[in-house]
């Protein structure tokens, strides 16, 4: 089979390359990271429109349901910043007034405990870190608390630690350390071994690879955790107060409701949003540094 | 149609076959411009044109960045050409459909369906009655040696078994044109090209138009009637390959393949000639 | 030779000795307590207090006149039960099915999830529990209050993630089944819902888990009858004992559970490939 076949050239062109067609790896990644201020617009816009379809169905439901069953969006507006100070249904039993001080109650009690309950649980996840054997054993225990849910746990801290302010700091101390602790073992059980194998060949004792390799790889799941913890841990704390609590927004809840203030309760919980919101934000910003390495989609 | 020009014209170049049959797939003056929100703008196709012959095989070589893969996208209408237009049988695309068969780069076979249940999915979306679409199923999964595996999912395939059965899917759709954008790139050399062999094995029952995209000197040589090379988003040359069908593993490696071989990395270096040590030019 | 077969079997001898220790420490701290204070056997009974006290004590939550035995307590804890797994059951199956429903709409496109998305994850910002003052002023003890905010709380959990579900799919099987000539009902039906069927499960799963916490709260302030009353009305008796009976059989219940949901993900998601 030997073909002389004159493979013909058929076209050759000699025009230089297009300036603007310069090294393309580097355009592409600029497409795909440049800030579309048109993008950002239409995220605005969709929002506003979002948020003023709910106020309208809000609104819709209110003239259908009475103002005894919902109040309107411009009735509980309107008294927002009023019940900080001032209620009727909290006067009649206390000198404060309004929600202002239950409101603060509260969440000094969410932010102390889940501080506390961090600190447990990071020193707890450590010991499963540099352990094998601790994790093992501590593993299966683990796994049987992780089934109670908290809120199953809140009559017992109460009972022990009684109604006056520590069992519910102490309650959540406790969820909080458990998912510190559940995602310290994650951060570890996740953690490639070749990292750790790699600074071993450049020279690291077991350590200095804990110091380098394993804590930095715990931060953000840590970190994480804890942003779970106190995300939930508001709703905790208004129900251990709800149980039986002579102070916090919990317990101006139950006032609110004995006097059938259906706006009132409404505002509160739209203030206790509005916290949980601001400190879930603040949280974020704080961590932001220590998560800073962290590659985007990393569960 | 090719046989008999190819042993009649050992000597002299043969003419090549526009005479014969229609222009199947058509790219007139087509441009993709990107625009960063910026407003800063990237040319990934300039002015490319390119007819493509009822039952040719062309290969699309280029570096990485030249812009082939867009052109594939164009050509399948996933993306918009911002400048010109496609034509499949004189007719401008808008869109993708069945017309024009895909085989992806990454694996795209569906998890959670079986192979049989994957081959069949062209056909399920033209509501092709059960028993009909088994059939032609059943049949392509033969012809890609994968029928032992009709009720495997993908999961348990290799990657070489997943792409077979991607071509088994696409051929079973009958699409009047089939693009291919580096299918074998992410296999080793043996899978490559036994798969190789296995697609004009195919191709060769129907001789459907195809475009196929590559990096691979060799693999475009050896798949290809016709080869157009690109750089920098436009074609920058073409060269006929006359070597003769089938193509077999002798021919792979044979002297005929190999000088044809650098003489394309020529034109993709942007030399006109490769210099090759101790062998004539041809 | 039993080494060898000590070390085969050491995960399972290492997670059996975890559960001992959770037991032993339990032992332990129930004497220490009693041995220390006056009441202290009141503030952590033992073992065989909760199985062989406790537990018979239960049945006097069903009547007035009841006598303490295995028996009635069992049937106490039967009765009461029905209620919470019911409360469960129908309040996520209604919260997934308006939760994923409501996910899959709004991503049909994308303005209409522009729109819609932003209040969601605005409501979703509201702590659950908080709103329980809320639907206990809108429904009393009724039961479908209860039922209702399982699936309001379920609803919203479900909702984003489907729409991240739904978001994450990936390209190319899109495009590869519309160069199959794949209609948009068609993509929708055979490459969209079964491609997020694993992360929607996930979701659930995660749901489900919240969802017992949810029940609880409702039964702890909005209910008549269920595990969670129980537990609230042996608090107000101050018996540990029978507390951790309650607790104890809620967590064998949502043990059962997960086992079978996660038997159910397995069958509804062979296809899936081992991952980690």
């Amino acid at each position: 089979m030997q073909m002389a076949s004159r493979n013909k050239v058929i076209q050759r062109s000699t025009a230089p390359p297009r300036a603007s067609a310069i090294r393309p790896g580097i355009l592409l990644a600029r497409v795909r990271a440049g800030i579309s201020w048109r993008r950002t617009a239409e995220r605005v816009i969709g929002a506003l429109v979002g948020f003023g379809l709910l106020v309208l169905a809000w609104w819709i439901a209110a003239n259908y349901l009475g103002p005894e069953r919902l109040p309107a969006p411009n009735d509980v507006a309107s008294i927002m910043f009023r019940i900080l100070s001032s209620s009727a249904a909290l006067q009649s039993q206390e000198a404060s007034g309004g929600i202002g001080p239950g409101l603060a109650y509260s969440s000094e009690h969410v932010l102390l405990g889940v501080a506390l309950g961090a600190a447990i649980g990071i020193f707890i996840g450590l010991m499963i870190g540099l352990s094998k054997v601790a994790n093992e054993i501590l593993s299966s225990a683990i796994e049987m608390i992780r089934a109670i849910p908290p809120l199953a746990a809140a009559p017992f801290f109460l009972i022990w630690f009684g109604t006056s302010g520590t069992g519910q700091l102490l309650l959540i101390a406790f969820y909080a350390a458990v998912m510190v602790v559940i995602n310290a073992r994650a951060a570890v059980l996740h953690l490639d071994p070749v990292h750790e194998a790699f600074a071993a060949t450049l020279g690291a004792n077991w350590w200095q690879r804990v110091r380098t390799v394993v804590l930095p790889a715990f931060v953000p799941e840590v970190i994480g955790g804890i942003r779970v913890a106190l995300g939930f841990s508001w709703g905790i704390e208004v129900v251990a107060e709800l149980l039986g609590s002579q102070q916090g927004i919990g317990h101006d809840f139950v006032l609110l409701s004995t006097a059938l203030q259906v706006d009132e309760i409404i505002a509160a919980i739209i203030w206790i949003s509005v916290i949980a919101a601001v400190v879930d934000r603040l949280y974020l910003v704080m961590t932001a540094y220590f998560t800073r390495w962290v590659p985007a989609r990393a569960q | 149609m090719t046989m008999s020009s190819q042993s009649a014209d050992a000597t002299v170049a043969a003419e090549p076959r526009q005479t014969e049959s229609a222009i199947k797939l058509e790219l007139s003056h087509v441009g993709k411009v990107f625009k960063t929100e910026r407003g800063d703008a990237y040319t990934a196709l300039d002015d490319v044109n390119l007819a493509v012959q009822d039952g040719e095989f062309v290969c699309v070589i280029g570096p990485s960045g030249s812009g082939k893969t867009t052109l594939l996208s164009v050509m399948a209408g996933l993306t918009p050409a911002t400048s010109g237009e496609v034509l499949v049988d004189g007719k401008p695309v808008r869109g993708p459909g069945r017309d024009r068969g895909v085989v992806f780069q990454q694996d795209s076979i569906f998890p959670w369906r079986t192979v049989l249940r994957n081959v069949e999915y062209g056909l399920e979306m033209a509501k092709v009655p059960k028993d009909e679409r088994r059939r032609i199923a059943r049949e392509h999964l033969k012809m890609v040696n994968l029928d032992q595996f009709e009720h495997f999912y993908p999961k348990e395939l290799s990657g070489g078994m997943k792409k077979r059965a991607v071509i088994a899917t696409v051929f079973a759709n009958n699409p009047e044109v089939l693009l291919m954008d580096e299918p074998f790139g992410s296999l080793d050399y043996g899978t490559k090209t036994e798969l190789q062999r296995e697609l004009l094995g195919i191709w060769m029952r129907e001789r459907k138009t195809t475009v196929f995209i590559t990096h691979d000197v060799e693999e475009a040589v050896f798949l290809a009637d016709r080869i157009v090379v690109m750089k920098l988003g436009r074609k920058t040359a073409e060269i006929e390959v006359l070597l003769p069908r089938p193509r077999t593993e002798e021919l792979r490696l044979s002297e005929e393949l190999a000088r044809l071989r650098h003489r394309v990395a020529g034109l993709l270096a942007g030399t006109d000639v490769f210099p090759v040590v101790g062998g004539p030019l041809s | 030779m039993i080494l060898s077969t000590l070390s085969r079997y050491r995960k399972l001898l290492l997670s059996f000795a975890g559960i001992a220790l959770v037991f032993g420490l339990w032992e332990a701290e129930a004497y220490w307590l009693a041995a220390t204070y006056k009441y202290g056997s009141d503030l952590l009974p033992t073992i065989q207090h909760v199985f062989s006290i406790s537990l018979p004590q239960m049945a006097r939550f069903g009547s007035e006149n009841a006598k303490d035995s295995f028996l009635s307590g069992i049937v106490v804890l039967l009765d009461h039960s029905r209620y919470t797994v019911l409360r469960l059951v129908v309040g996520t199956a209604l919260g997934a099915f308006i939760g994923i429903g409501l996910g899959l709409a709004i991503s049909i496109n994308r303005p209409i999830r522009l729109v819609l998305e932003p209040p969601i994850l605005l409501v979703r910002n509201i702590p659950l529990l908080a709103l329980i003052p809320l639907f206990s002023l809108w429904f009393g003890a009724q039961e479908v209050g209860k039922i209702a905010y399982v699936a309001f709380a379920i609803a919203v959990m479900l909702v984003i993630n489907t729409v991240q579900a739904v978001a994450n799919v990936r390209a190319i099987y899109v495009n590869y089944a519309r160069t199959l000539g794949a209609s948009a009902p068609a993509l929708y039906r055979t490459v969209i819902i079964p491609s997020i069927l694993p992360e929607l499960l996930a979701g659930l799963k995660v749901a489900l888990g919240v969802s017992w916490a949810i029940v609880l709260a409702a039964e702890f302030l909005m209910a008549n009858e269920g595990l969670g009353k129980l537990l609230i009305l042996a608090q107000t008796f101050f018996d540990v004992g029978r507390m951790l009976v309650i607790v104890l059989v809620f967590v064998v219940y949502s043990l059962i559970l997960n086992a079978v949901f996660d038997r159910i993900t397995r069958v509804a998601c062979k296809w899936l490939p081992a991952t980690k």
